[in-house]
């Protein structure tokens, strides 16, 4: 006997979307996708989006001359810094707008 | 605004912590422990010098002072925070038969970095215990009229405490050769030795050394220059690796065990240590804490840490994962990452084949829906840290540098940063839902209209004007991925130049089979989910096999959006199937494994039917696994429901 024709798996990804309020979402972002995970877990891939921090100064001034092994934020009174040390020795502190 | 602190130093990771002065430590293991206030132009010295010399005093003029004194100096900072006293004093006997009045003193030592004020400290006649500070002094020569009564009236200092351990001599400078300090009950620890001549011993891989409570500089040694401060552990085969404040205890990571130290305050009298997990860590940066939850790794994968009990269960889905295609041999480079804002954790590690040097790899735990996603990067991340960036808790990621990676130019990046990568247009505006504000000049996306080289492309329709934006993607190297007529995606490489007259674009490596007619998006971000495998219904005819997708509708500007089949379980894509067109926005190329779905239809639905036309005789396939791929655009995709029919 034939299946009954509106059988179907329904991968419902509102409810995620519901749970996180009115966080719209998107492939790039992936948070609606995260549940289609769980079907096979580890299988959503992406990549994330990123934009460099540079604040108040042109770029190069600011790259340091190596890989940024280490970073932490240093708050300060009202200030706040990201503190980076590179792999050629140099720490940089950029303080970011209040 | 950003300045450069220091040059010159090691250029191992450097661990930093925020002392209970409110200053920033850092320790690397080689260079002596360095401290920021914040407020000065470079790094300083932690620690405050031993003056070179002991200074003189000489007595002086008629009055009523006799006996034996004895010395001390010592430098000071502009915050009077001390160093240690020169270790012999200068003495002065005067007779009984003939007192005196005054002190001089002379030939006080000069004073160099952070030091700017030096004290004198004397005894009182008859005792050397206890010492009294005479005076403080800018310059090199001072002078004292106080009598043992009115010194008694100055601040007092005793030689040693009530049980016998260093409290003058208590200002001594941090050990150099640590290569993690943290900050626990307001003091600073160090520990993880780097071991060698000139440096750590063997012993010091077991042991962990503390400043005074509330002095996060003083590290005191005994009259045998030793330090006081100090607990060895238990011998049991393992090495520190580092050490993490949780709760009200200080867990003390081994490679693998981890230990828990609590002090009621004064750990000299009453540390108490116990193992509480079979379990250890990398090294300092492979751990995270996270609503009271410690997130680590060790050289057998991925756990969480309550403080009390370690569970592994929750990273079950990806410990295969994980352990089969990590680089161990790599894990300096490893680092776990917590993003308030998203609400995940970052398990940052190498594969076994990846090129270059650091992580360009994570996986992310996404704690309140407790499922796991990967990523993977153009650049290497190597360290991270949370920063409050336009009042959202941000994580931002240290990246690889401008001369070991000369296409992509990241340093420092703020992670989940808006729709595209690599560039923006302002500052200004949300920040984590950023979408840029384009003129009407210049887009992030287009068509491609000629195709000069293989390393470059040309759009007339597109000005590609990024002169007036904040960077540029030509400043950063932004990615561009380019997708063909179907949606898959030719391949993606890193801006070089744009030449605004000609509409071309340059890239850094060429994208191979690169046509007109080509679709790019500058920046663009390409994602896929495998949704598992879903096995057929037997009779095709009467259940009609299809993909339907729900979806809010978007402008042209919302990336792309498509599908791909696998059949029985292979790593083969399948053709899309029939030749059709359908009007609602879904154009197949049957000879494409890709079939793209098109946003901009306002029905808010579209449909793939991949009925395989009713061959009946031939063998049929059983099972179908789907994958949703494409490449983020400067509007966010809004994907709803997937409904799949024709499958159990």
């Amino acid at each position: 006997m034939a299946e009954k024709p509106d059988k179907r798996i329904s991968i419902n990804t509102f409810a995620l979307v519901s749970n996180r309020g009115a966080y719209p979402a998107h492939p790039g972002d992936c948070s609606v996708l995260r549940n289609c995970s769980s079907a096979t877990p580890g299988q959503l891939e992406t990549r994330r989006g990123f934009r460099p921090v540079h604040y108040g100064g042109p770029i190069p001034t600011l790259a340091p001359a190596g890989n940024i092994t280490s970073l932490c934020v240093f708050e300060h009174s009202s200030d706040t810094f990201v503190i980076t040390s590179d792999d050629g020795g140099k720490i940089v502190a950029y303080q970011t707008p209040s | 605004m950003a300045n450069t602190l220091a040059t010159g130093l090691a250029g191992t990771p450097v661990s930093f912590a925020t002392g209970g002065d409110g200053a920033l430590y850092l320790a690397n293991g080689t260079d002596r422990p360095q401290r920021w206030d914040g407020e000065t132009a470079a790094l300083e010295n932690a620690g405050i010098d031993v003056p070179a010399s002991a200074g003189s005093v000489a007595a002086a003029n008629s009055g009523t002072i006799y006996g034996d004194y004895t010395v001390y100096i010592r430098h000071l900072d502009d915050s009077d925070i001390p160093g240690n006293f020169y270790g012999t004093p200068a003495t002065v006997s005067i007779g009984a038969d003939a007192p005196k009045s005054t002190f001089n003193y002379s030939s006080l030592p000069s004073r160099s970095g952070r030091q700017t004020q030096t004290q004198v400290w004397r005894n009182t006649r008859g005792q050397t215990q206890t010492f009294y500070l005479d005076t403080t002094t800018t310059d090199f020569t001072a002078s004292s009229i106080r009598t043992d009564g009115n010194l008694r009236l100055q601040t007092a200092i005793r030689w040693y405490t009530d049980d016998g351990y260093p409290n003058a001599q208590r200002h001594g400078v941090p050990p150099a050769f640590m290569k993690v300090v943290v900050s626990f009950r307001d003091r600073m620890w160090y520990l993880v030795p780097r071991v060698g001549a000139g440096a750590g011993s063997e012993a010091d891989r077991n042991r962990i050394y503390w400043s005074e409570a509330g002095e996060p500089e003083a590290f005191a040694k005994d009259a045998d220059g030793n330090h006081v401060n100090v607990l060895t552990m238990q011998t049991d085969g393992d090495s520190l690796t580092g050490a993490m404040p949780l709760y009200s205890y200080l867990f003390l990571l081994k490679e693998r065990h981890i230990y828990r130290l609590s002090t009621a305050g004064d750990p000299r009298r009453d540390a108490g240590v116990a193992l509480v997990a079979e379990r250890g860590c990398l090294h300092q940066r492979a751990w995270c804490r996270a609503q009271g939850i410690a997130y680590l790794m060790d050289g057998a994968g991925i756990y969480r840490f309550d403080g009390n009990a370690i569970d592994e269960q929750f990273a079950a889905p990806v410990l295969d994962k994980f352990r089969g295609e990590c680089d161990f041999g790599q894990s300096r480079y490893f680092h776990v990452q917590y993003d308030p804002g998203e609400g995940r954790i970052g398990f940052f590690y190498v594969r076994f084949g990846d090129s270059g040097t650091g992580a360009k790899r994570a996986l992310w735990y996404d704690y309140l829906a407790g499922q796991w996603y990967e990523a993977s990067y153009d650049m290497a991340m190597f360290s991270g840290g949370i920063c409050q960036i336009g009042s959202n808790d941000r994580l931002v990621a240290g990246c690889t540098g401008t001369t070991s990676d000369a296409d992509h130019q990241y340093s420092t990046v703020i992670l989940n940063e808006g729709m595209l990568d690599g560039y923006a247009k302002t500052l200004t505006g949300s920040r984590r839902e950023w979408t840029p504000n384009y003129g009407s000049d210049s887009r992030a996306y287009g068509t491609i209209t000629a195709v000069p080289s293989t390393k470059s492309f040309t759009d007339t329709n597109n000005a590609l004007d990024f002169s007036g934006w904040y960077s540029a993607p030509t400043d950063l190297g932004a990615m561009v991925r380019v997708v063909d007529s179907d949606g898959a995606v030719r391949g993606q490489a890193a801006v070089s130049a744009i030449n605004t007259s000609t509409q071309t674009v340059t890239l850094t490596t060429a994208i191979a089979n690169m046509a007109v007619g080509d679709r790019y998006v500058v920046g663009g971000i390409p994602w896929q989910a495998r949704l598992g495998s879903f096995r057929y219904l037997p009779e095709e005819a009467s259940n009609v096999r299809r993909v339907a997708l729900k979806y809010a509708p978007a402008s042209s500007s919302a990336g792309t959006l498509c599908l791909t089949k696998f059949h029985d379980g292979s790593s083969s894509a399948e053709a899309a199937g029939l030749d059709w067109h359908d009007n609602i926005g879904v154009d197949v190329n049957r000879a494409s494994t890709s079939v793209e779905f098109d946003q901009t239809v306002s029905l808010g639905t579209l449909l793939h039917r991949f009925d395989s036309g009713f061959e009946a005789d031939t063998p049929a396939d059983r099972r179908v696994d789907l994958k949703l791929h494409g490449v983020a655009g400067e509007h966010r995709t809004k994907l709803y429901e997937v409904v799949v029919d024709g499958v159990y």
